[in-house]
C-alpha cells in the first residue's frame, strides 16, 4: 500500500470510470436537444456500464495482486523464514489475503464520489449502491482466493498470473459455456425436461458475473442483453435461486473462496506430506497409554 | 540436547538421508560439515519444519520435534543460507515485521529488536532499506532476526558466507558468547578452518550419512593416524628395524637407507611410546613424526571415494 501503485491504480481506476460517466451522461443530455425528451434509458444505462466497468477492473487487478503474493515470496526466498516461525501456512495465506482486500476495498470506496452521479437523476438508492459495494468487494474477495490458490501452486509469479487468469476465465466463461451446450443438448434430446436444466444452469452461481447483472437487473427492475445471454435457457426464470440470486451466489462464492483458501495453506503446510505419520504416532501414544492405564 | 536418531528422507528413488545419528549438548556449538549435496540443508530444513523426515526423531530436551510443532517454532532459530529481502522495508521494518510473527508488537518489539541488531554492530543501520544494505550486513540482519524470540537452539545454514573477514571475526566471537549463556548452536560451512574455530565438536557428512564426529583434534588424529611415521635412524638400525617389525602396532614399513616409513596404528601416546622404548634401547633417532595433513586434507580424505569414507564415532 505504501508503493506508488496503489495510488497510481485508485487515479486510474476513478479517471476510466470518471470519463465513461461523463462521456454518457454528456450524450444523454445532448439528446434532449435532439430529440426534445429525455431518454431515460440512456441514465440507467450509465449505471449499468460504470458497474460493469468497476466489476471488470476488480477482475483484471486482482488476480495480479494474490498471484504474486506466495509465488513472490518463494522467488525471494523470504517463504521458508516465515514458515520457520510462529506463524501458520493459514495464517500467512490470509494475511495475503487481507492485503489484498485493503487494496480492493479501498478503490472501491474511493469509487463512491463517481457513482454517486447516478443519484443526479434518481432511481438508485443509497443502500443500492451499499450493496453493489458489498458484493463487488466479496467478488474481489472471490477472485483473490482464486489467485492466491494459483499462487501456492506455482512456484513462478509469471505462472501463477496465468493460472489465475485461466481459473476466473474459467468460472466466469466455461460455466455460461457449460449451460450454453446443456441448453442445446436438453432441446434436442431432453424436450420438456426443465429439471436437467434446472440443474445444470446452478453451476451459473460460482460464476460472478451473473452475480453483479443479476444484482443490476434487481435493483433497475429491467432485463437487460446481459442478463438475457448470462441467465441462458429456463432455468433463469423457473429455477430455484432466481428469487435470491444474488444472495445465493455471493453465499456459494464466499463459501468456495474459504475452501480455496483452505486448500491453498495445506498445499504451504511443508509438514502436509508428514500428517499421516503424525497422525499415526499420536494414535499409538494414546494405545499405549490406554494399555497402561488398563494393564 | 539435542538428539538426531536414525533421520531418514527420499526424494523418489534417492535416498538423500540414510539414517542420520548425532547428539549436541546443550550450550555446545556445532559444526556441520559436507560436500554440495551431503545432507546437511535436508537435516536442517527437517529440523525447523520446512521438510517432513520419513522416519527417525529429533529430540531437543527430550521432545520430539517432529511431532510438536509448536514447540519447534518456539525453541528453534533459523538463518538459511539464502536470504531474501522485502525492497519497500527498512532492517527495523523487517525486524518488527518478524517480531510480530512471535507475538511482539510496539515497544516491546521495538527495543527487542534494536538490542538485536546492536548486538550485531549493525543498529546504526536501523532506518536504512534492507536492499541497500551489504551482503553481509544482510546476513547479520538475519541472524539477529532469529534472535528475537530467544530461542534455545540456533541452526545456522553458512552464516558467515559473504562476509568481510572482520563481520566473520564479531559472528564468530558473537556465537561462542551465545553458547556460552546456553544456547546450542549448528552451524553447517563449507570452510573447515571457520568451523574447527568456532565449533566444540564437528559432524562429517557424506552422503546422507555421518562419517565422523567428535572435536577438530579427535577429527584430525583419527585421519592422520594412517599417514606413515617417519623415523631416520642414526645408529643400531636393524635393532630399530627388528623392534619395529615386532610391535603389535606396526601393520607395514618400509625402509629406505637409514629412512624407515612405518604404517602404525597408535595414538600420540602410543607414539610417544615407541620413542621413549627405541631410546632405551640405544637407538638414535634423528627425526620421528607423522605427516599431519591440513584441514582440508583431511576432509576431503574423509570424504573422499577413494579412502572408502570411514564410519567413526570418535
Amino acid at each position: 500500500m505504501r508503493t506508488a501503485r496503489t495510488a497510481i491504480l485508485i487515479v486510474g481506476f476513478n479517471t476510466i470510470l470518471a470519463i465513461v460517466a461523463f462521456v454518457m451522461f454528456h450524450n444523454t443530455i445532448k439528446g434532449i436537444t435532439s430529440m426534445g425528451a429525455l431518454d431515460y434509458s440512456g441514465l440507467t444505462n450509465l449505471y449499468t456500464v460504470m458497474v460493469y466497468i468497476e466489476f471488470g477492473i476488480i477482475a483484471i487487478i486482482v488476480p495480479a495482486i494474490t498471484a504474486g503474493a506466495v509465488a513472490g515470496e518463494r522467488e525471494r526466498q523470504t517463504l521458508d523464514v516465515m514458515l520457520a516461525s510462529r506463524i501458520s501456512p493459514l495464517a500467512v495465506i490470509w494475511g495475503k489475503m487481507l492485503s489484498c482486500m485493503q487494496i480492493i476495498v479501498v478503490v472501491c470506496i474511493s469509487s463512491l464520489p463517481v457513482l454517486s452521479i447516478v443519484f443526479v437523476y434518481g432511481g438508485i438508492r443509497i443502500t443500492n449502491l451499499l450493496v453493489l459495494l458489498f458484493v463487488i468487494i466479496c467478488t474481489g474477495f472471490y477472485f483473490g482466493s482464486i489467485g492466491l490458490f494459483a499462487s501456492s501452486i506455482c512456484k513462478k509469479t509469471t505462472a501463477a498470473v496465468i493460472t489465475a487468469y485461466v481459473g476466473m476465465v474459467a468460472v466466469v466463461i466455461l460455466t455460461g459455456g457449460i449451460v450454453y451446450i446443456a441448453e442445446k443438448l436438453s432441446v434436442e434430446f431432453v424436450k420438456e425436461n426443465n429439471s436437467f436444466m434446472e440443474g445444470i444452469s446452478n453451476i451459473m452461481l460460482i460464476n460472478p458475473a451473473t452475480t453483479i447483472v443479476g444484482l443490476v437487473g434487481d435493483q433497475l427492475e429491467t432485463e437487460s442483453y446481459f442478463e438475457e445471454l448470462l441467465f441462458y435457457g429456463v432455468a433463469r426464470r423457473e429455477g430455484m435461486f432466481v428469487k435470491n440470486w444474488t444472495f445465493y451466489s455471493v453465499a456459494v462464492q464466499l463459501f468456495m473462496s474459504t475452501v480455496l483458501l483452505f486448500i491453498s495453506a495445506w498445499i504451504l503446510n511443508p509438514l502436509k506430506f508428514g500428517l499421516w505419520r503424525r497422525v499415526k504416532k499420536i494414535y499409538e501414544k494414546r494405545k499405549d497409554k490406554k494399555s497402561v492405564i488398563s494393564g | 540436547m539435542l538428539r538426531i536418531q536414525n533421520l531418514r528422507k527420499r526424494y523418489g528413488n534417492t535416498e538423500v538421508l540414510k539414517g542420520i545419528n548425532f547428539e549436541v549438548q546443550t550450550g555446545e556449538v556445532f559444526g556441520f560439515v559436507g560436500q554440495n549435496g551431503a545432507g546437511k540443508t535436508t537435516t536442517m530444513k527437517i529440523m525447523t519444519g520446512l521438510l517432513a523426515a520419513d522416519s527417525g526423531s529429533v529430540e531437543f530436551n527430550g521432545v520430539d520435534l517432529l511431532f510438536n510443532t509448536k514447540y519447534m517454532k518456539k525453541v528453534i532459530g533459523f538463518v538459511p543460507d539464502y536470504f531474501g529481502t522485502y525492497n519497500n522495508l527498512k532492517a527495523i521494518e523487517y525486524m518488527e515485521f518478524f517480531a510480530s510473527m512471535y507475538g511482539l508488537h510496539g515497544k516491546e518489539a521495538r527495543g527487542r529488536c534494536m538490542r538485536m541488531m546492536d548486538m550485531f554492530m549493525i543498529g546504526d543501520k536501523a532506518e536504512t532499506y534492507v536492499d541497500n544494505l551489504s551482503r553481509g550486513m544482510q546476513q547479520k540482519l538475519c541472524m539477529a532476526r532469529a534472535l528475537l524470540h530467544d530461542p534455545d537452539l540456533l541452526v545456522l545454514d553458512e552464516p558467515t558466507s559473504g562476509m568481510d573477514p572482520q563481520s566473520r571475526l564479531e559472528v564468530k566471537n558473537l556465537l561462542k558468547e551465545l553458547g556460552k549463556t546456553g544456547k546450542t548452536i549448528i552451524i553447517s560451512s563449507h570452510i573447515l578452518p571457520e568451523l574447527s574455530e568456532m565449533c566444540d565438536t564437528i559432524g562429517v557428512i557424506e552422503k546422507g550419512e555421518i562419517l565422523f564426529q567428535g572435536s577438530m583434534d579427535e577429527i584430525v588424529t583419527a585421519v592422520n593416524v594412517s599417514n606413515p611415521l617417519t623415523l631416520r635412524i642414526l645408529d643400531n638400525l636393524d635393532t630399530a628395524v627388528k623392534m619395529l617389525r615386532e610391535h603389535p602396532l606396526t601393520k607395514s614399513m618400509a625402509i629406505d637407507g637409514k629412512d624407515i616409513q612405518l604404517s602404525f596404528k597408535g595414538d600420540a601416546n602410543a607414539e610417544a611410546e615407541l620413542l621413549e622404548q627405541m631410546i632405551a634401547n640405544g637407538i638414535k633417532v634423528i627425526s620421528f613424526g607423522r605427516k599431519r595433513d591440513n584441514l582440508e586434507t583431511v576432509f576431503m580424505r574423509i570424504t573422499s571415494k577413494e579412502e572408502g569414507g570411514r564410519k567413526n564415532r570418535v
